[in-house]
């Protein structure tokens, strides 16, 4: 970027970087420098308050140094490693410089979050998500989710995304909540972004603010491939400049489904309820892949958890992220046959009584019809109480499902 | 959260399947659904089942008249 020539120790230069505490600079392969976390950052401690030099993007603490906006209008240009931001004409408007690609392997994120100086009461970083491995090249990924109510108070930082990823970057359109030292604040907006690994480079489209309860559709799309690479874009359907196109660079393999959160200290920083991640569309070619997702509860400080709702894959999939605990308690996942019955035992501790239990089976299988046709209680020689429930598959393929029960 | 919903008649012997859907993608977690005589007579409700279709759920109570004589009834339910 263009600037004024500082004076430094050892004269005039025209890039002066600040390292803040508990980062280091890193030697990038083709000789330039980039600031990155420490592996042992020191200095840091519960209620140290936020340098002002780091923005905690999707991925974690990063040097505000090293967080670009992509200007709408203009393309992020990956080719041979080197990314610059391309306007349409092909003009090359900034340089970013080079970005180390790993090869194919372990995905990038929740694996490289960089979590920031101090230490917040909740945790933070990927709190739940889902995730699944492509066979084949993914050509497109949608998913739908209703921006959720204000959190009722406001110290964290929260975003959500549907995303897609290799071992060294990460491609998403992002709803967030709070102020992430560079924009965002007590109020929902949406930026894509594109984000490398261990505090290193991050790009963003210019934020754009949402209002609760309006309906986001992230979608990314492959547009190209050849041998310069992949090339794909990623926006917020039907909101103007929440996105930019990316050219030239490695495949992304890896969709997620993610709550991610920052600075959490009480439950309440967390918006009320859940976030249904729904109409979820994923094409490898012209085809709907076969995607079985991989939960993960990653932090359950407050009740978060991730629940399979759909398990279908073209256009009707859904998980849902729970902010806190959900009203009823929720077990399985299992597989009943067409046709067939199944009758399970659910024991708790102590002498298993959890009074009397509404038990149901909810089907994840798109489409299918349980019916709970038995609950039951049995006492035994010992004075132990164990709870059954029978399901019948009323038809004719084969459905996975969840118990979900309760009591008063 | 109780709620009460539709109300008809059935006759004594007979059988009959309704089914309730909520917005959204249609979960309100498990749902205890009973048929409430309004009238002398005896119901059972026999089953509760949910269905999933194009990312919705629909839940499905059957009841049975007991009773000799047809009864008039509504529906009530509640979850967590």
């Amino acid at each position: 970027m263009e600037g004024k020539p500082r004076i430094a120790p050892g004269g005039p230069r025209d890039d002066v970087r600040l390292v803040p505490p508990g980062y280091a600079v890193r030697r990038l392969p083709d000789g330039s420098y980039s600031v990155v976390p420490a592996p042992e950052a020191e200095g840091k401690g519960a209620g140290q308050e936020m340098p002002d030099d780091i923005v905690i993007t999707p991925g974690g603490a990063r040097p505000r140094s090293l967080v670009h906006q992509i200007e709408p209008g203009a393309v992020l240009d990956g080719t041979d490693g080197h990314y610059r931001m391309l306007h349409q004409s092909g003009e090359v408007l900034a340089d970013f410089g080079v970005i180390d690609h790993a090869s194919e392997g372990e995905p990038l994120m929740p694996r490289n979050v960089v979590q920031p100086p101090g230490k917040a009461p909740l945790g933070s970083g990927w709190i739940c998500y889902a995730w699944w491995n492509r066979a084949n090249t993914i050509t497109s990924f949608s998913t739908s989710w209703a921006v959720p109510p204000d959190p009722a108070t406001h110290n964290g930082l929260v975003y959500i995304f549907n995303g897609i990823q290799s071992s060294s970057m990460i491609y998403q359109p992002v709803l967030q909540w709070g102020n992430n030292g560079w924009f965002g604040g007590n109020y929902w907006c949406v930026a894509s972004w594109y984000a490398d690994s261990q505090g290193g480079v991050a790009f963003h489209s210019a934020p754009v603010t949402v209002n609760v309860g309006t309906e986001l559709t992230g979608i990314m799309t492959l547009t190209g491939q050849s041998a310069q690479g992949f090339s794909y874009n990623c926006e917020f359907q039907g909101i103007a400049n929440s996105g930019y196109p990316l050219q030239n660079v490695p495949e992304l393999w890896q969709c997620v489904e993610t709550l991610e959160c920052y600075g959490m200290t009480a439950a309440s920083d967390y918006p009320a309820g859940k976030v249904d991640m729904s109409s979820i569309d994923i094409q490898t070619g012209t085809a709907n892949p076969n995607v079985v997702w991989t939960l993960v509860d990653a932090v359950t400080d407050v009740g978060q958890h991730i629940d399979l709702f759909d398990t279908s894959y073209s256009g009707h999939g859904e998980v849902d992220i729970w902010f806190g605990p959900s009203p009823y308690w929720e077990i399985g996942p299992g597989t009943v046959a067409a046709g067939a019955s199944q009758q399970w035992w659910f024991a708790w501790g102590g002498n298993g009584d959890v009074g009397p239990q509404l038990i149901q089976a909810e089907p994840v299988t798109d489409p299918s019809l349980l019916a709970t046709t038995q609950i039951a209680e049995s006492r035994n020689t010992g004075g132990d109480l164990t709870y059954y429930a029978t399901v019948e598959n009323q038809q004719s393929a084969a459905a996975e499902f969840y118990w979900r029960g309760g009591g008063r | 959260m109780s709620w009460t919903s539709g109300s008809g008649t059935i006759a004594a012997g007979a059988s009959t399947t309704w089914w309730f859907s909520w917005g959204g993608n249609g979960d309100v977690g498990p749902q205890l659904i009973q048929a409430e005589p309004t009238s002398s007579g005896e119901l059972a409700t026999t089953q509760l089942a949910e269905g999933l279709s194009s990312g919705h759920i629909t839940y499905y109570a059957t009841m049975q008249n007991q009773g000799s004589n047809t009864a008039s009834f509504q529906w009530r339910g509640g979850g967590f």
